[in-house]
């Protein structure tokens, strides 16, 4: 054994991708089954980025909001160990709640960035397919003056027209990363598409150079936007406020 | 922009053309495919963004040039604009080869640190051939690279955005390796800005730990853009900068680098203490270049020794008088060295000379003597080279040495290799 066959991983930071999920009795049916099955089944590509990823560890923390909240694990899990959890639909839609909540796991101190080679701004991918039952305003105020989640990527699927997609905006900060689908088959694309490239862009040090980006959250935006061009992704799918495919909903009969 | 189906035959701008067989992966630039070239596999890489004439020209020009070395992935053939898109074929990564980032996961390592010699030798010559053209690499990283860890053979990859030294082509970089102007978005990548990534590259894959992140980059919670400005930009602090201890590693978490860093010779500490002083970090012009760490990498390999007591490998450094074996821990006893040119080398049983030290030669694999033993248990040196020794003794004597003749490691005498570097034995 020579001195040199010590060796160990090189300390990396975390990024905690965090998915948002409405789980409001509207979402009951083809929406759950779709996005319980979706998100199930990107996990091991999300584990593979964070097995080959010098710069981060991806771990992965799901909160779900009805008429109350919880989350699926009381602490965010390794991609590569994370055992998703069947996620059921029934009741309100506690948007402020989960707002309240997610503003307090954003925390060195009370939640969950304090990991001991510190962390990476996470990636927050909010999906719904509605109108909070409740006041949201003064929570999602205090979220948006939360510092993680200031530089975090976060983005926003509307499952349907029926989601509110003002609120969307005003919870991801650019209309941008606002996605309307209106089908299953959109629905599986997007959020596959949205949670590998926000992962990638939010658990790599930043693009640096003269035309850089100056946020995660513009690189994010530029990335989807150079696919939105070059892939058939985003067919059928409105971005941001507009209402091209508005009608067109598709959820099969439940 | 369209993918393309298997089965589709792609034109190249030589002539000839490749069929595609199925999608090997895709990134943000582009898919690459598994095609049928002339016969045999090749990889092509087709863009899905879009790309002006004069990337596709560079392109073209690289690809009629050649590669600089056999360890660039490099465009053979270029393909023309077809189906909304253009792309280029080159050779696929061989089996056995790892990214650079499985060596930081400790995912893959060297077999040796003969292999880790190696694979620096062949970086840093592989950019001293690119740079030599009056090219730049522009964004090197740990995506860049995969090395084969049993016997640290390099091949370089991403090789599409060579382009002249100081063209801007507008390329981004990934920060911790970009240098610190292009981190403060004042400069575009240029060779200065690859000599200070290369030294990046070397240094993790000596130390297995960033040169950078050390108390300081852990002491910041949340890793923003802006936060990686003033970590990697002009006020990146080294870890183990002699004047400044604010970034130290960290024990528990760093623990390779404070493990190895002292193993290694302290030639080797000082050249990375230039490389990453701050004069270096904020002045381009004061950076190693690819030809000094060459240097570098050379003398290291020949610093590392049989120990004559234990028999292990340790570092021998005949410029410093207490050398401790780092396997039996005993001082190794004084071992008669030769120094010639910029290089001090250790006559230890089994040493190698290369023709690269004692002439103005490239290749810094071809051998030109190994000390061997004779049946009296002496030392001396073979000479394995093309060309005839002069030897002088101590009393005036001259006496020639050809290739494959021995002559004794003993002190006193002058080697004079050819036409070249005279040497001397103390």
């Amino acid at each position: 054994m020579s001195s040199f066959d010590k060796v160990e991983a090189a300390p990396r930071r975390v990024m905690t991708l965090i998915f948002l999920v409405d789980t409001s009795g509207s979402m009951e049916g083809e929406k759950m089954g779709q996005v319980n099955d979706t998100i199930e089944n990107i996990l091991p590509e999300i584990g593979e980025i964070s097995s080959t990823n010098a710069d981060a560890e991806i771990k992965i923390a799901v909160l779900e909001f009805s008429s109350g909240i919880e989350w699926m694990y009381p602490e965010p899990i390794s991609a590569e160990d994370f055992t998703w959890q069947n996620l059921e639909a029934g009741g309100l839609t506690s948007m402020g709640e989960a707002f309240k909540e997610l503003n307090t796991k954003l925390s060195q101190t009370t939640g969950f960035m304090k990991e001991a080679a510190g962390s990476f701004a996470p990636a927050i991918i909010m999906l719904s397919d509605g109108e909070p039952t409740q006041e949201y305003k003064h929570a999602l105020e205090k979220l948006k003056a939360n510092n993680w989640f200031k530089a975090a990527i976060k983005v926003a699927i509307s499952i349907g027209d029926d989601g509110n997609k003002d609120i969307l905006v005003d919870f991801t900060g650019t209309k941008e990363a606002v996605y309307t689908v209106h089908n299953r088959e959109q629905l599986k694309k997007i959020i596959r598409f949205v949670s590998v490239t926000a992962s990638q862009v939010a658990s790599s040090h930043s693009s640096v150079g003269k035309e850089a980006p100056t946020t995660k959250q513009e690189e994010f935006v530029d990335k989807m936007n150079d696919a939105d061009n070059t892939s058939d992704t985003f067919d059928g799918v409105d971005i941001g406020d507009e209402t091209t495919n508005a009608g067109t909903d598709d959820w099969g009969t439940f | 922009m369209s993918e393309l189906k298997n089965g589709t035959r792609v034109q190249l701008t030589n002539g000839k053309s490749c069929t595609v067989k199925k999608e090997l992966g895709r990134g943000g630039q582009g898919i690459v495919y598994l095609v049928d070239y002339e016969g045999k596999d090749y990889a092509l890489k087709w863009y899905i963004v879009d790309y002006p004439d004069a990337f596709m020209n560079n392109l073209e020009k690289n690809c009629k040039a050649g590669a600089p070395t056999k360890n660039f992935l490099w465009p053979i053939a270029v393909a023309r604009r077809q189906y909304d898109s253009f792309g280029y074929v080159m050779q696929l990564r061989p089996q056995g080869y790892e990214e650079m980032a499985m060596y930081i996961l400790a995912k893959a390592r060297f077999a040796s640190l003969d292999a880790m010699f190696n694979a620096c030798l062949q970086i840093c010559t592989g950019f001293m051939e690119l740079h030599k053209r009056g090219l730049c690499y522009q964004d090197m990283n740990d995506g860049n690279f995969f090395i084969n860890p049993r016997t640290g053979d390099v091949l370089v990859c991403d090789n599409d955005n060579v382009a002249p030294n100081g063209v801007d082509v507008g390329i981004l970089g990934k920060s911790g390796y970009m240098a610190p102007e292009i981190v403060e978005r004042e400069s575009a990548p240029n060779r200065h800005t690859d000599y200070f990534s290369q030294a990046v590259c070397l240094f993790i894959l000596i130390y297995l730990n960033k040169p950078f992140e050390g108390a300081r980059y852990l002491s910041c919670p949340c890793l923003s853009p802006e936060a990686e400005r003033k970590l990697f930009g002009k006020g990146a602090v080294f870890i183990c900068d002699p004047t400044d201890n604010s970034n130290r590693p960290v024990k528990g978490i760093h623990n390779n680098v404070i493990n190895r860093w002292p193993l290694f010779p302290k030639y080797l500490q000082k050249a990375f203490v230039a490389a990453f002083s701050k004069e270096a970090i904020c002045t381009p012009g004061k950076r190693l270049l690819d030809k000094k760490w060459q240097e570098v990498i050379i003398q290291l390999r020949s610093l590392y020794i049989k120990c004559p007591q234990c028999g292990e490998h340790t570092f021998y450094d005949p410029t410093t008088a207490d050398n401790r074996c780092l396997e039996c821990g005993r001082t190794v006893p004084a071992v008669t060295s030769l120094f010639v040119g910029h290089y001090a080398i250790p006559l230890a049983e089994g040493q190698k000379i290369y023709c690269c030290q004692v002439k103005n030669e490239p290749d810094y694999d071809k051998v030109a003597a190994t000390v061997v033993k004779n049946a009296a248990g002496k030392l001396g040196l073979k000479n394995q080279s093309d060309m005839p020794w002069t030897v002088m003794l101590p009393t005036g004597e001259v006496r020639v040495v050809k290739p494959g003749e021995g002559m004794p490691a003993a002190k006193g005498l002058k080697i004079r290799f050819g036409q070249n570097e005279t040497g001397e034995i103390k």
